[in-house]
């Protein structure tokens, strides 16, 4: 079963993606036979952030919401062993831990970490296990 | 309307039961629990009914937002 780990920044370029083009790439990761869509418990935090200071409508905010809360993300907790590697990989790569924890799952499930973030790809592209989604 | 009715036991936690104490009148409890209970599950009826990924997919490009704006705001929420 191929792992796709998601971060917030995909979610929310797919509600801005004027093109489509990120939508049809998300929309096949979604439909993906087999694949499964994971990432941390941060997500749910960050998505809300995100929305809360892109849009002040309310009832905007909560459309999106719901709508995300909908989709089949398996959210997972990391120990602190883990938090601590991801600290190490974050400093090494002048990252976040943020948007490390991320990374950091996709390389330990042996999945793909799928991100609209190229500042974080362009920095950790090197290590692998990361596609860039637009 | 008149139809018949289930007395039953529920559980809930403290701090929603003394919530619920304190909204609504005494003898109007069950009528209270019904009527949200009906709410919620119309609700997840409707809901069921739109195909999760499709719902969102179909938000797409309603956020007005550039690449940085959005960088910027996941940024801000982790401060």
């Amino acid at each position: 079963m191929k792992k796709y780990i998601v971060d917030a920044s995909v979610i929310v370029t797919s509600f801005s993606d004027q093109s489509g083009n990120v939508n049809r790439k998300f929309r096949s990761l979604l439909n993906e036979k087999g694949g499964q869509l994971i990432s941390t418990v941060f997500l749910d935090f960050e998505v809300a952030n995100a929305i809360r200071f892109l849009d002040k409508d309310t009832l905007k905010i909560k459309k999106y919401l719901d709508a995300f809360f909908g989709l089949p993300i398996k959210k997972v907790g990391l120990s602190a062993g883990q938090i601590q590697e991801i600290v190490n990989m974050s400093v090494i790569n002048s990252t976040t831990v943020y948007d490390t924890s991320y990374h950091f799952l996709a390389i330990s499930m042996d999945g793909v970490f799928v991100t609209c973030d190229r500042d974080y790809f362009q920095k950790s592209k090197y290590l692998g296990y990361i596609e860039y989604l637009g | 309307m008149s139809m018949n009715t289930q007395r039953i036991t529920i559980s809930m936690p403290d701090y929603l039961y003394t919530q619920l104490l304190a909204t609504v009148p005494a003898g109007q409890i069950s009528k209270f629990v019904s009527t949200a209970t009906e709410d919620k599950i119309v609700s997840q009826k409707l809901t069921k009914r739109v195909d999760p990924i499709e719902h969102f997919l179909s938000l797409g490009g309603t956020l007005k937002a550039n690449p940085k704006q959005i960088r910027n705001a996941i940024n801000k929420g982790r401060l």
